[in-house]
């Protein structure tokens, strides 16, 4: 099923970018990515991307089966990354994890909807039937985009997390049920 | 949670209610064939609504194979070497979930109503406060009302409810219930008197 990547797509401002499961050689590709995240945005992502050591057990514990990263590239340069992350074992087996970052400078551009529409395929093809996004509470523009794509809101955890600063935030719970697609009736 | 810490706490003689002994322990590599044992124990029912499938020996296999009692600690209950209790305390070294843990816990139907949920639970609750955890999660399907009671009697707060997100042992879709504690940071430990 991966045999559709690598994919060329073009942006809105015709853009050309290619789509690709990530590989080990992109370690420092994807750190100089994270680089060109402003502060205010890395303070709102799980984990500490500017740190190097983050992003290297990323790359050292890569496992298609766990984690499966797709990045988008213009001129071998990565500028976004959209991760499905899945369980093997447990009540939540059928739920597919959706985590999304794009270079502030291809924002708008429709690059984000094209990556998660890349994701719901992945998903489908993997006999998931939920995509589940998690986002804190003042990442208003993300919320908007993400309720755009399809996913609902289906929680609010009040303060529950906290961003790089250490304040505490809301965590919102969006879910995007992944419908079965309907055969072509043929006359 | 500290090695030291651990060799401090455990093992612990707890006696409940009925006057059954229990040594509550860190559970070790050499814990396999009595914990295959206690969970072919649970009632098929009650496996159903846990978060993993522990019938299947690979389950139980693959937590023993990477023990981090700084990621996942498991407290064991046991009575006469059989362990009749498994409480778990997982925690994250980073990210913006650094602070919360969550707390799962099963227990021998033979050894319920006894008490042994409570103090379990409240070992975990001390042993989170006294790693610095300021919240404690706990995600129960909304059918074991029982359960969700004893935690609302910890102070546990039901703080959202997922509406048909798990899906359990038998293929049905059950709303997930997450329950949240504000640990107490001003928890005594028990280790405190003397």
């Amino acid at each position: 099923m991966f045999k559709r990547y690598p994919k060329r797509a073009r942006l809105s401002d015709r853009t050309q970018v290619t789509l690709r499961l990530m590989v080990k050689k992109d370690q420092q590709a994807l750190y100089e990515f994270f680089q060109r995240v402003s502060r205010e945005d890395r303070l709102f992502l799980r984990d500490d991307v500017s740190k190097p050591a983050t992003v290297q057990s990323w790359v050292e514990e890569l496992d298609y089966a766990r984690v499966l990263p797709l990045l988008a590239l213009v001129d071998g340069r990565v500028v976004g990354d959209a991760t499905l992350h899945r369980r093997v074992h447990g009540w939540t087996r059928h739920l597919g994890k959706v985590r999304l970052v794009i270079d502030p400078v291809y924002r708008q551009k429709g690059l984000g909807s094209l990556l998660i529409k890349e994701l719901k395929e992945i998903a489908r093809g993997l006999k998931l039937e939920r995509l589940v996004v998690e986002l804190m509470g003042s990442q208003q523009a993300a919320l908007a985009a993400f309720r755009q794509l399809g996913f609902e809101r289906a929680a609010v955890l009040y303060r529950h997390v906290k961003d790089r600063a250490g304040r505490p935030q809301d965590l919102v719970i969006l879910i995007h049920d992944l419908e079965e697609v309907p055969e072509p009736v043929s006359f | 949670m500290n090695e030291k810490r651990i060799e401090d706490r455990f093992p612990k003689t707890i006696v409940l209610k009925d006057g059954t002994k229990v040594v509550l322990k860190a559970m070790t590599h050499t814990d396999r064939d009595a914990l295959h044992q206690f969970f072919s124990r649970v009632p098929e029912q009650d496996r159903k609504f846990l978060k993993h499938d522990v019938s299947k020996k690979e389950v139980i296999d693959s937590w023993l194979k990477d023990i981090n009692y700084g990621r996942v600690f498991p407290m064991l209950a046991e009575v006469d070497g059989k362990v009749v209790g498994d409480a778990t305390l997982h925690r994250r070294s980073s990210g913006w979930l650094k602070h919360v843990a969550e707390v799962r816990l099963v227990v021998d139907p033979a050894y319920r109503h006894k008490g042994l949920g409570s103090h379990l639970l409240e070992e975990i609750i001390m042993l989170a406060a006294d790693a610095g955890v300021e919240k404690l999660v706990a995600e129960i399907v909304a059918e074991e009302r029982a359960a969700i009671r004893a935690f609302q009697r910890f102070n546990f707060e039901q703080v959202a409810v997922l509406p048909g997100i798990v899906k359990d042992q038998n293929g049905r879709y059950q709303d997930l219930v997450v329950m949240v504690l504000d640990v107490p940071t001003a928890f005594v430990p028990d280790w405190f008197y003397f």
